[in-house]
């Protein structure tokens, strides 16, 4: 913890101290942005169009584009506070132009500016993919970390457990657990250690986030079945600094930070992110039963928690360079994570512990290198390399069974189940990433990604021994082709792609014959593939639709168990799916009034699930079998509306139909199961959200900004069992949800000094994700914000 | 601006209950919740796809016509019980050590509820192993602690539920080997008997020995160990598939099945004739060696010196099918060591540790989940020694885990 700490206020320091600037190299097409008062303008957009082709100006509003095809191109400029202006311009053959634009100064600041031009996350809601994009930006200076942001946005359910860094289930349009992967800038999540999670990464770690649902891009090389989200960190080279310490209920405090220097004398580029959470959690328990001796009975009382602290915080540090002949982008980087977690509860909330704890620490040392028109024009290169190791154990020996009230008896029994334990998780992983991507022309590009994923795996109990005897060993390839062609002035996208997956195991083997154990490795190699197409019916509707065949790859240890309690199981096959999405998008703008819609339907045929199978009810041995099949359709709908950067208001509803899809129970082939072609229970399956934004510019001063923001999310009551069977008065439902959260921020000096209080759960309902496991009541934050580019 | 937030919050629930419409129809189908007769009988069944098994109990009037389902009919137990549940005279007794709630808790099973008499804490026993009835209203717990290194009782009054616990001294755990393993108890004579193995850490076997420990009620003092080497695990080690029962006589019979405790050595059932504290030295009933053929699983007493044992069909594996219907029944003379039939009539049935048979009026009701055929409970008459089927369990479920008389 003392390292990340360091780390954090080192970072600050250095980014607080320095100044800003970078390099530029020759172009075709270059020019300065100025305002009208002749003043440079940095961080301004220029868009190159037909191309996709984008760049930002540097700090003295200069802009270069290289290596552009001849032929007519209009050029488009926005910047913050300035109107939009659009150029026509003709690039001929071999020559280098040059073009000064000078922008107008408008009465609006940042807010207003999102209303005029595409910001990127509506550039990627446009895409073929069906994908949800959310800009950070609106929720920095609230207390929010990414799960809570993603929970209100369409087709995404996040099941949480308690409070701050506790369990969690995403799902994304009915899948969810294995079948999600997350990424940071398209790398793994999991290459940063187990302490970076959904549940306590802040916002203001990333500038945008994007869901991909059952089709994912090529880019992302991964084996996800049900979607991909892609946490995307500021990419510009300009320097800037976002640091931000939050205080509230339940002794919460969390602190984030993240930045960028670059010195202009040797172009050497400093990035830096860390954050670091601590809240003790000790939000009350409503109504849990307590045993009372006088009465003899149990009676309904209200507890604090009392064993959930939560700590976690995370540094990470790369420095590299820019712009030079042999690279583009060359950063070498290195980060460090820890967590320390008490465990209160189990699955449900009577099974109380007081002692369990779960601790965790990684480190990850990365490269990362990018060229742009390598050997060949249009030919991007982009290459990732990391080493990391993460270790987590948790400790379950203390042998008392705890109550809400804080008492306890001796059992000599562990709290989780099983034996007394110290279980150590190691898992030492190589990632690397290769993209290449190659524009043939402004029609027809190409995109093939390799990855390779290795990671051991050590599981052991330290009080029966001190290591691992069958460590697994996991390595995975994935390589994508995908093929892009933009045709009709750009109005018709197809993106085809492929994608094989290969999987080289390797453990040792329980043999029952000779009661030793023997080398077993095995190499399964699957492929999928998918489209996805968009049509514009004008430049801000459209129409889009995807299908892709995907994959989730075995795990070791489902294949190979653990040797003794997990059997092997070699015909262990992937889990499979059909996954296809049909949409459309409508946006509008009258004067200041812009509105935005979208609606998409989704189908999800997935069959292999792979779960752990006990085969007798009271056998001490299980093996990982492919189980269950699962259909799931669903409809999503979105509706946005904005006046100028007064008002927002955006709300979306999901609807999705699961139904078990599985004929014959394993090992039985004649009856159907009771359950086939029955709705899954225990699974949210109408949800919706709405949010309200009311803001005003310098009201208190100029170069302020005051917003109230209000949100609520409706989450309908679900069966936590089968809907058809056993009497109604008898079965177990997970109620209604309806949790509004509301915040209230001043910022000053154009958005460099916040400060909000921000509260969550308003009206104090009692909140359930899960069936018995209660959320936190009403709690209240205040988040003091710095930032300055 | 409260009025502004009402309206969005009022077209949320709008938004809401328009997307919930799909599923008011199915609602319907289960608001005939059929009128509840008094059940005599209770059947514990288990349905679903991992992850989603859960546990139903239904009552029933009669084991032997008419049939029984689950669709808006039965009690959903989760987070209440699980099928390892003792059932007495009307009531069921159900100490959660095993899904670590801590607590004992009584049940009646009336009108399509499973409800709460009486719960107190209970947290002596981690692994309760076996119980035995001393008389109507005292129940004695034997198991192990968490570490499984102790054998630890508790004697419970059946109105109040109050708890009295203890610690058997047993001879230590043989060196090489790490754990107590206990089978059934029975008790006969002012004596508890008590199945019991030595276990190393898996897949390491047993200590190979069939080991019985006696010790006297009401002072739980250790007495002696009966034991033999011939084959290991006497008695079952669960609440519901027994493996140990005493007769009319007062002798007592163990069903010793090693399974993975010992590979290779026989499935036998073993006799202490009452009144003495032995082995019943000419008396040893190979399940493997008879007319069987194969290891036997659990045992019932029917009456009149019968049982039927439950058996696993080795040839189904060994023939590569990966069915899990795998189990069979036979009845046997546990009286004379003898093989009466086998009752081939009875479909296999899947999972080992079931509550398959209760006995009650000269018959025993078998129940047996059918891999392609209907689901039956089968009606074994003790006496002509014929076999039909009763009940019908209709819907396909997954497993029928135990059938209990309720009065």
């Amino acid at each position: 913890m003392q390292v990340s700490r360091f780390l954090l206020i080192g970072c600050f320091c250095i980014l607080s101290i320095l100044a800003s600037g970078q390099n530029t190299g020759t172009a075709n097409l270059s020019g300065r942005v100025l305002s009208a008062t002749g003043a440079p303008l940095s961080d301004a957009n220029v868009l190159l169009t037909p191309t996709s082709t984008g760049t930002t100006t540097n700090a003295t509003g200069e802009y270069r584009f290289t290596n552009v095809k001849s032929g007519k191109y209009v050029v488009t400029i926005t910047a913050v506070g300035f109107d939009r202006q659009t150029k026509v311009i003709v690039l001929k053959d071999e020559q280098s132009e040059s073009l000064d634009i000078t922008l107008t100064e408008r009465e609006s600041n940042l807010e207003e500016v999102q209303v005029l031009g595409k910001t990127q996350a509506q550039e990627v809601r446009e895409q073929a993919f069906a994908v949800n994009a959310i800009e950070t930006k609106q929720f920095a200076n609230t207390t929010a970390d990414m799960n809570q942001v993603l929970n209100r946005t369409t087709g995404i359910r996040v099941r949480e457990q308690g409070g701050l860094g506790s369990d969690f289930n995403f799902a994304i349009n009915g899948l969810s657990g294995r079948a999600i992967k997350f990424f940071i800038d398209g790398i793994p999540l999991e290459v940063m250690g187990s302490a970076m999670s959904l549940n306590n990464v802040p916002v203001n770690l990333a500038e945008r986030v994007e869901v991909y649902k059952g089709v994912v891009p090529v880019s992302l090389g991964s084996d996800a079945l049900g979607g991909s989200v892609n946490l995307i960190t500021n990419q510009r080279v300009s320097n800037f600094l976002d640091a931000s310490y939050s205080a509230g209920s339940f002794n919460t405090h969390r602190a984030a930070l993240t930045g960028q220097y670059t010195q202009k004398s040797t172009g050497i580029i400093l990035k830096a992110s860390a954050f670091y959470n601590y809240s003790d959690n000790n939000y009350l328990m409503r109504g849990v039963e307590v045993w009372d001796e006088d009465q003899y009975k149990y009676i309904q009382k209200n507890f604090r928690r009392f064993h959930d602290q939560y700590k976690s915080a995370m540094g990470q540090l790369e420095v590299g360079l820019t712009n030079k002949k042999w690279a583009d982008v060359f950063f070498i980087g290195g980060s460090y994570s820890k967590t320390d977690q008490d465990i209160q509860t189990g699955t449900r909330q009577e099974v109380v512990y007081g002692d369990a704890t779960r601790n965790g620490d990684a480190f990850n040392a990365s490269v990362r290198y990018r060229k742009d028109n390598l050997f060949t024009k249009g030919l991007n290169a982009n290459a990732f390399i990391s080493r990391s190791r993460d270790h987590n154990m948790v400790t379950d020996t203390a042998g008392y069974k705890y109550a809400w009230d804080g008492s306890r008896v001796k059992t000599n029994q562990s709290e989780l189940g099983g034996i007394k334990s110290l279980t150590h998780i190691i898992r030492p992983k190589t990632f690397a990433r290769l993209n290449l991507s190659y524009e043939a022309n402004a029609s027809h590009s190409f995109n093939l990604n390799y990855t390779f994923d290795h990671v051991k795996n050590e599981n052991y109990n330290e009080l029966l021994t001190n290591r691992d005897d069958i460590p697994g060993l996991l390595g995975k390839h994935i390589l994508g082709l995908a093929y892009q062609q933009n045709l009709l002035s750009d109005r018709l996208t197809n993106t085809f792609f492929a994608k094989y997956y290969g999987i080289g195991i390797e453990q040792k083997e329980f043999v029952s014959l000779t009661g030793e154990y023997a080398p077993a490795s095995s190499f399964l190699n699957n492929f999928g593939y998918g489209v996805a197409s968009r049509f514009k019916i004008t430049d801000n509707s459209g129409l889009k639709a995807s299908y892709e065949q995907a994959y989730r790859l075995q795990d070791v240890g489902e294949m190979f168990g653990n040797g003794y309690t997990v059997v092997a199981n070699l015909d262990l096959k992937p889990e499979s799916g059909h996954n296809l999405n049909a949409g459309g998008f409508f946006g509008h703008r009258v004067n200041r009034h812009r509105f935005f819609a979208e609606a998409s339907w989704f189908f999800r045929d997935a069959k292999d699930f792979i779960y752990s199978v006990v085969y007798q009810s009271n056998a001490s041995v299980s093996r990982f079998e492919n189980t269950s099949k699962v259909r799931v359709t669903g409809f999503e709908a979105e509706f946005r509306y904005d006046y100028g950067s007064l008002l927002n208001f955006s709300m979306n509803g999901s609807y999705q139909n699961a139904i078990n899809n599985t004929k014959y129970a394993l090992g039985s082939s004649g009856t159907p199961e009771a359950t086939y072609l029955n709705k899954i229970p225990n699974q949210p399956w109408a949800f919706g959200n709405a949010d309200l934004g009311i803001g005003k510019n310098d009201l208190l001063g100029k170069g302020t900004r005051l917003q109230l923001n209000w949100g609520a999310q409706y989450v309908h009551w679900f069966y936590l069992t089968w809907e058809a069977f056993g009497s109604k008065a008898s079965k177990n439902k997970v109620p209604s949800q309806f949790i509004q959260q509301a915040s209230l921020s001043y910022s000053l000096r154009e958005g460099k000094y916040n400060v909000s209080v921000d509260c969550r759960n308003l009206t104090n309902s009692l909140a359930y994700d899960n069936f018995r496991l209660q959320k936190p009541g009403r709690a209240v934050f205040v988040k003091l914000r710095y930032f300055i580019r | 601006m409260f009025n502004f937030f009402k309206k969005a919050s009022h077209a949320l629930i709008l938004m809401s209950l328009i997307l919930g419409l799909g599923s008011c129809g199915d609602d319907k189908n289960n608001t005939n919740e059929p009128e509840p007769e008094e059940s005599s009988y209770a059947i514990w069944l288990q349905l679903g796809s991992w992850p989603n098994t859960f546990q139903y109990v239904v009552g029933t009037p009669s084991l032997s016509t008419g049939s029984v389902n689950l669709k808006g009919n039965g009690v959903e137990v989760t987070g209440k019980a699980d099928y390892g549940i003792i059932p007495h005279q009307g009531f069921y007794y159900y100490p959660s050590t095993s899904s670590g709630k801590g607590r004992l808790s009584k049940f009646s099973l009336e009108n399509n509820q499973l409800t709460t008499v009486l719960e107190v804490p209970y947290t002596h026993i981690a692994n309760i192993n076996s119980y035995i009835w001393a008389d109507d209203n005292t129940l004695i717990f034997l198991g192990t602690d968490g570490d499984s290194k102790k054998i630890l009782y508790s004697v419970v009054d059946a109105k109040t539920l109050k708890v009295t616990n203890g610690e058997i001294k047993a001879p230590a755990i043989p060196q090489g080997f790490l754990n107590y393993a206990l089978g059934n108890v029975n008790f006969v004579g002012g004596k508890l008997f008590l199945g019991l193995a030595h276990t190393a850490q898996w897949p390491a076997p047993a200590e190979k020995k069939v080991s019985v420990l006696v010790v006297d009620y009401p002072s739980f003092n250790y007495v002696k160990t009966i034991t033999d080497t011939r084959t290991v695990g006497p008695g079952v080690s669960n609440m519901w598939s027994p493996g140990s029962f005493s007769d009319e006589k007062g002798d007592i019979y163990y069903l010793a099945n090693p399974s993975w405790m010992g590979t290779g050595l026989p499935s036998a059932i073993y006799r202490i004739k009452s009144g003495t504290t032995e082995f019943d030295a000419s008396y040893f009933f190979n399940t493997n060696t008879s007319s069987i053929g194969n290891p036997a699983e659990s045992i019932w007493y029917l009456g009149n010196g019968q049982a039927i044992v439950k058996y696993l069909d080795q040839s189904i594996a060994a023939g590569g099918s990966t069915s899990q219907h795998t189990y069979g029944f036979a009845t046997i003379n546990v009286a004379n060591g003898s093989v009466i039939k086998k009752l081939t009539e009875i479909p296999l049935d899947k999972g080992s540790a079931i509550g398959n048979v209760i006995v009650d009026g000269g018959k025993a009701y078998i129940s047996a989940n059918s891999e392609t055929g209907k689901d039956y409970i089968w009606e074994y008459d003790v006496a002509s020694g014929t076999v039909k089927p009763g009940l019908e369990v209709e819907g396909g479920y997954d497993f029928i885990l135990r059938i209990d008389k309720l009065k």
